[in-house]
């Protein structure tokens, strides 16, 4: 029975913490991470905000002609059309004949929303007398025309209606073909997802898997019976495939990390003491702590982010240190729970504050998504210091007062010779030095995006659909706010000066404005009078367009220009702003123009010289243009870091040598600690130099964790040292192995989360997990030496293994 | 005995099939076989639109000169004084209206339409018909061969077929229609078609004394 309750209690809190992370949401939206007032921060989360549609799925079709996508698009788009349950609307690309026939609102429009003078201009070519003149010259054009498609387009546009339409500023914002390559071979279709919340994760998790399904089995039966060149490719990307990847990797990463860790941690400590009951009770504990902690985070923050997954397994890593504490204690002087918490509890709980403190020091960091990781782990600290010193120490000081402190292994490495470890103390950092010479200066990786994720097909669709439609000519977009469209007609004027002095100073080299596709409230007042004066000459315009030989087919256009003018004058009249009207204007004008929340945006597009410097960032943007370039945020990332660094770090630096010079009131335990310090760091410059593990922009900012830890490791090996009166072999048996424990199972927390899914957090697990070992090496095994060299004239015993202790 | 006859039609539907695919590459080779070794050309041409949103046909006769000699040249033009007249010469198209006398060039490869067909010249292999087309079928009514394609790449774009149609003991083409998704349709008849000619280079660079430069719609 006795046997049986330890596995029991396990499994229930292990069951609770599962509970616990299932509770969890995860928030896939990456722009909360971003420092906000970085201008590519805020154009993100404004693309994201205005213009990202939660249940537009973006279904890219591929193939080896043009032909064979455009007959596969047009059958794919009829049958998803078909899955009513799934499908609430879809957006393919238009053919000639829709655009003939539902393009009309959309010209219209264009010509209701534009200057007076190009309206007048218009009028001025319609009126009778003149309007005959330019019909009998497009009946030209269409004869004389070289090419049949474009005698084809006039022949529906004889008056010139679309060709003299909106007013594109030089370049056209809809130039390029936004839903189909140049060469035809790749279209994309828009999917408007429907029957589930589309801001849960889950739910589109499990939309995702019904319409994976279904193109899938689309997919089959198209190919099936043709030949090679007509069968296609069909993928898909979007903000739902996006929600979907990033919600499950979230999820994974949490349970992979933490499972990993205490599966690690069990064999660690299996290895090293041989026991299972107290493992079984450690195992229960920090399953506690961390169902707690993932309780009370839930309450505190709501949903836990991509980065800050991560700590549950930093915070696994860390809170066992203290179970092993007091067990080690335990071992040594059994006693009751409250005296064992009498003599270890204060060390354990300003371990706990200490710590909490480094990680709350994540706050002055300008990453949002960092300081958040940072506030989970240290509040998980502290949680974990009073479930361990109030759940776990009775049930330890019971365990340890059944089995004595002998038969373990001495399992951790002697500290080397005096002369060994001076010289390592000297030539390390000197190979640093020699390394940042000779090998090349590990500087910030330029093109680091943290929150990327590892493996993303949604992304690979999404970059592969870039590169299709846009080519090499990848522009980046700027979006522009204002309170209404008055206002965002003189922002966007106030912009397109910028963009323009910028492209003169040779920063940008394409600039396209969407102005003439934001509603223009003062054109649309003035244009109204013309307007109800062209109206009133339809009925002489159709009289003559049949008079000179078109069909009924032919003067559709026209006539759908006509009856849309009716309907925005209508609007007009009512005093509201008219919007294009029909499916194709509407779709055409929500990808430049949004309206939300008493806002209304708009999307420019630019085209950088060189993205990733920021002097074109700075050139366009203000607080009310922003743009969306990942390269410049890239390098405004790492600007953004080395600066915190710098001002995290040294004053962190200058405050803890006073506090440690009050601490020891010894010059040369001070100068130990700092040689650790050093030796730490010079060991990662060296493994970053000669080794692919490099710094950026996230894992930089791991540094005054692992300064924490260095600081933490040599505290507590000098104090043990200066206890024992410099036996090492004594305190290599006591204190160093609490602390290669600790600095083992801290190691394998960050470590677990090199296989998380976000580039940062993977980063970040890795560079800490090797820093935490070589702070480790340096307590345990180099430190007792340098000790025992400069007390010199101290009585201390050289080290040496015994085969048992 | 009923097995027998089943089989013996079987096999003769298949027969007939394979033969009848046989006959169109056949057709189509012997087609292009015609075009081998043809670098010049002149055409005499009756264009014919046929438009859905136009009551009546437009006729148009025209004539078509093609250099496939060094970077390929042509010059395509219209009515009599000619309405319009396209050149390519290297990698420029120009687009010239005398009537308006004004002009454009743009690059040759923006041309993107079904005259581009003409244009390039025809193909005077089956690898490089087979690279530009795909042959959806022959039909075939004594000499005279229907080769129904559809363009590869950007040019198949609204176009629902292409029929080259040949005829002759020699297979020779006589006309070229084009079928649009929206029911239109554009014939090319070729009155008079002469080969290996020599063609003066200035036919391909038009005098735009007088004309101004400008961008068509």
């Amino acid at each position: 029975m006795k046997k049986v309750l330890p596995v029991v209690v396990v499994s229930l809190i292990g069951v609770l913490a599962i509970l616990a992370i299932m509770r969890v949401r995860f928030s896939p939206d990456v722009f909360e991470l971003l420092p906000e007032d970085l201008p590519e921060a805020r154009g993100m989360e404004q693309i994201n905000r205005f213009f990202s549609r939660d249940a537009q799925l973006i279904v890219t079709v591929q193939g080896e002609s043009s032909r064979a996508v455009e007959e596969a698009v047009v059958a794919l788009a009829a049958s998803l059309r078909e899955k009513k349950e799934l499908v609430a609307d879809l957006f393919q690309e238009l053919s000639f004949e829709r655009l003939v026939k539902e393009g009309g609102p959309l010209v219209a429009w264009a010509w209701f929303n534009g200057s007076s003078e190009r309206l007048i201009s218009l009028q001025e070519r319609l009126a009778a007398g003149r309007s005959r003149a330019v019909l009998e010259e497009s009946l030209s054009r269409i004869s004389d025309a070289f090419a049949a498609e474009n005698a084809l387009i006039l022949s529906y546009d004889p008056l010139g209606l679309v060709e003299g339409g909106p007013e594109a500023g030089g370049e056209d914002a809809l130039a390029a073909d936004p839903m189909r390559s140049p060469a035809g071979d790749f279209e994309i279709l828009y999917v408007e997802g429907k029957g589930v919340d589309f801001s849960n994760y889950r739910e589109v998790r499990h939309w995702l898997d019904e319409m994976r399904m279904e193109l899938k089995v689309w997919l089959q039966n198209w190919n099936g019976g043709r030949d090679k060149e007509a069968q296609v490719e069909v993928r898909w990307t979007g903000t739902p495939a996006f929600m979907a990847e990033i919600g499950s990797e979230m999820e994974q990463d949490m349970t992979v990390s933490v499972v990993l860790t205490v599966v690690l941690i069990s064999v660690l400590f299996f290895l090293l003491h041989r026991q299972l009951a107290p493992l079984s009770w450690l195992l229960a504990a920090m399953m506690g702590v961390l169902a707690l902690t993932l309780t009370i985070a839930e309450l505190a923050l709501g949903e836990l982010s991509v980065m800050s997954v991560g700590f549950a397994a930093i915070l696994m890593g860390l809170a066992v240190d203290y179970g092993i504490v007091l067990y080690r204690e335990a071992l040594g002087s059994p006693g009751s729970a409250r005296e064992l918490r009498r003599a270890v509890g204060p060390g354990i709980l300003w371990a706990a504050v200490t710590t909490a403190a480094v990680f709350l020091s994540l706050n002055l960091s300008s990453l949002p998504g960092l300081a958040e990781l940072g506030n989970l782990v240290a509040l998980g600290i502290l949680v974990g210091a009073v479930v361990m010193l109030f759940g776990f120490a009775p049930l330890a000081s019971a365990m340890a007062r059944r089995r004595s402190s002998g038969g373990f292994r001495d399992w951790v490495p002697p500290s080397p010779g005096n002369g060994i470890a001076v010289m390592m103390a000297v030539c390390v950092p000197l190979c640093a030095i020699g390394s940042l010479v000779f090998g090349k200066w590990p500087g910030l990786e330029s093109n680091f995006h943290p929150f990327r994720i590892k493996e993303s097909p949604a992304l690979v669709s999404w970059n592969e659909m870039r590169e299709q439609l846009h080519g090499e000519s990848k522009s980046t977009p700027a979006v522009i706010t204002a309170p209404d469209f008055e206002q965002l007609h003189v922002q966007l004027e106030a912009f397109g000066k910028r963009a323009s002095s910028a492209r003169e100073a040779g920063l940008l080299d394409r600039v396209i404005l969407p102005n003439s596709w934001v509603p223009h409230p003062g054109h649309q007042r003035r244009n109204a009078e013309i307007v109800r004066e062209l109206v009133a000459e339809q009925g002489r315009l159709l009289k003559e367009m049949d008079e000179a030989g078109f069909t009924d087919e032919g003067v559709s256009l026209t006539r759908s220009v006509m009856d849309s003018w009716e309907r925005y004058l209508g609007e007009s009249e009512e005093g509201k702003v008219a919007l294009p009207a029909g499916s194709m204007g509407k779709w055409t004008v929500a990808r430049i123009v949004q309206e939300q929340d008493g806002a209304v945006a708009a999307i420019a597009a630019l085209r950088p010289v060189t993205p990733g410097d920021r002097s074109w960032v700075e050139a366009v943007c203000d607080e009310r243009s922003n743009v969306a370039n990942l390269a410049s945020l890239g390098t405004a990332l790492n600007e953004r870091i080395r600066e915190d660094v710098w001002r995290i770090f040294l004053p962190m630096m200058a405050l803890l040598v006073l506090v440690l010079a009050l601490v020891y009131r010894s010059w040369k335990d001070l100068v130990l600690t700092l040689l650790t310090l050093l030796f730490g760091g010079a060991t990662l410059v060296i493994v970053t130099v000669w080794t692919p593990l490099s710094w950026n922009s996230f894992n930089l900012c791991g540094v005054p964790l692992l300064f924490g830890t260095g600081l933490d490791f040599s505290i507590h090996m000098l104090f043990a040292l200066r206890r024992s009166g410099g036996n090492l072999g004594e305190v290599r048996r006591g204190m160093g192995k609490a602390v290669t424990f600790c600095g083992l199972s801290s190691a394998i927390g960050f470590g677990s989360l090199a296989t998380a899914s976000a580039h940062g957090l993977s980063s970040l697990g890795l560079v800490c997990a090797a820093g935490i070992l070589v702070n480790t090496f340096v307590a345990v095994v180099l430190l007792p030496s340098w000790y025992r060299a400069l007390h010199s004239g101290m009585k201390s015993e050289p080290d040496s293994v015994s085969p048992v202790t | 005995m009923y097995l027998v006859t089943v089989n013996v039609l079987f096999i003769g539907v298949l027969s007939v099939g394979l033969l009848r695919a046989d006959t169109g590459e056949a057709a189509v080779k012997q087609w292009l076989a015609t075009n081998r070794g043809v670098d010049t050309l002149k055409v005499e041409f009756t264009q014919t639109r046929k438009l859905t949103s136009l009551k009546s046909v437009i006729r148009q006769r025209g004539v078509l000169w093609v250099d496939r000699r060094g970077e390929g040249s042509f010059r395509w033009q219209t009515g009599d004084p000619p309405g319009t007249i396209v050149t390519r010469k290297g990698g420029q198209l120009l687009i010239v209206r005398p009537r308006s006398r004004q002009y454009e060039r743009r690059p040759a490869g923006e041309s993107g339409s079904s005259m581009a067909i003409l244009a390039e010249g025809f193909p005077r292999s089956w690898e490089e018909f087979q690279r530009k087309y795909h042959l959806v079928g022959v039909k075939s009514r004594g000499e005279v061969h229907r080769i129904n394609v559809q363009p590869r790449g950007q040019l198949d774009r609204g176009i629902q077929i292409l029929t080259f149609v040949t005829g002759g003991a020699r297979g020779v083409l006589q006309a070229l229609e084009v079928k649009f998704r929206d029911g239109s349709s554009q014939q090319i008849v070729f009155d008079k078609v002469e080969r290996r000619l020599p063609l003066r280079a200035e036919l391909f660079s038009p005098d735009l004394s007088g004309y101004q430069a400008t961008k068509f719609k």
